[in-house]
């Protein structure tokens, strides 16, 4: 599965028949709606309750959870890998690190389906509820991130005037 | 030889936590509600014009990211 092997299509294609509901956010989405940033991994956010689903749909790939849901769900996320390396942020909400409350359920409403590999489909936020994720963290280089962002935003302002 | 091979383990290891851990509150606070200069956003814009325009499609962007992370990882250390 590693490198040449990983077959992003099928990747996404079984997360979207899996039926869990999944965000793509960090770097990889940026890149999605067209930032070039440069990234190992994959990082998405599902509700508490659909970390089987995802977990069922990508062991198909031979992509293995570091924790059961119940322990994953303790933490808050867990990492599925075979090669590729996939964190999950597994929460109802999220805060960043200034406190600010960010519910999964209201930034998966706002979210588009964008096509990705393979003609499937993946939800990625809008381009502020991306800035509020990359908040979560807040290094260095999600704040160069979040500049990329407004510039994304201030690039849409720009080209409709 | 590239411009990493004299630089030791360890001090890899730590300059990538360092950039792994989080930021002050004040800091971040600045950062986020800095005005971005225009020579800056101007510059950003023209780098993501480029992105859409050289690759159309999610699907393209994310194979090219692919690539370009290979490349990325073939010139940096492994540690």
């Amino acid at each position: 599965m590693e490198g040449e092997d990983f077959d992003e299509g099928d990747f996404f294609r079984a997360i979207e028949r899996s039926g869990a509901r999944v965000l793509l956010i960090g770097r990889r989405a940026l890149i999605a709606i067209g930032i070039p940033v440069l990234t190992a991994d994959y990082d998405l956010w599902i509700p508490a309750d659909d970390a089987e689903k995802l977990n069922g749909a990508l062991d198909a790939l031979g992509m293995i959870p570091n924790r059961t849901p119940t322990e994953a769900r303790k933490m808050g996320r867990y990492v599925i890998e075979n090669g590729e390396h996939v964190d999950v942020l597994i929460a109802r909400q999220v805060s960043t690190q200034e406190g600010v409350a960010v519910l999964f359920e209201e930034v998966y409403a706002r979210a588009a389906p964008v096509i990705v590999a393979g003609r499937a489909t993946i939800r990625v936020p809008c381009v502020d509820d991306l800035i509020l994720t990359k908040r979560f963290g807040a290094r260095a280089r999600d704040l160069a991130d979040i500049d990329l962002l407004r510039a994304f935003a201030a690039r849409r302002t720009h080209h409709d005037e | 030889m590239n411009d990493y091979d004299d630089i030791d383990a360890d001090t890899i290891r730590a300059i990538r936590a360092l950039a792994d851990a989080p930021l002050p509150l004040e800091e971040l606070r600045a950062r986020w509600t800095r005005e971005i200069g225009a020579d800056e956003l101007a510059e950003s814009i023209a780098l993501i014009d480029w992105f859409c325009r050289r690759y159309p499609t999610a699907e393209e962007r994310l194979r090219y990211a692919r690539r370009a992370y290979r490349r990325w990882q073939a010139a940096t250390p492994k540690v």
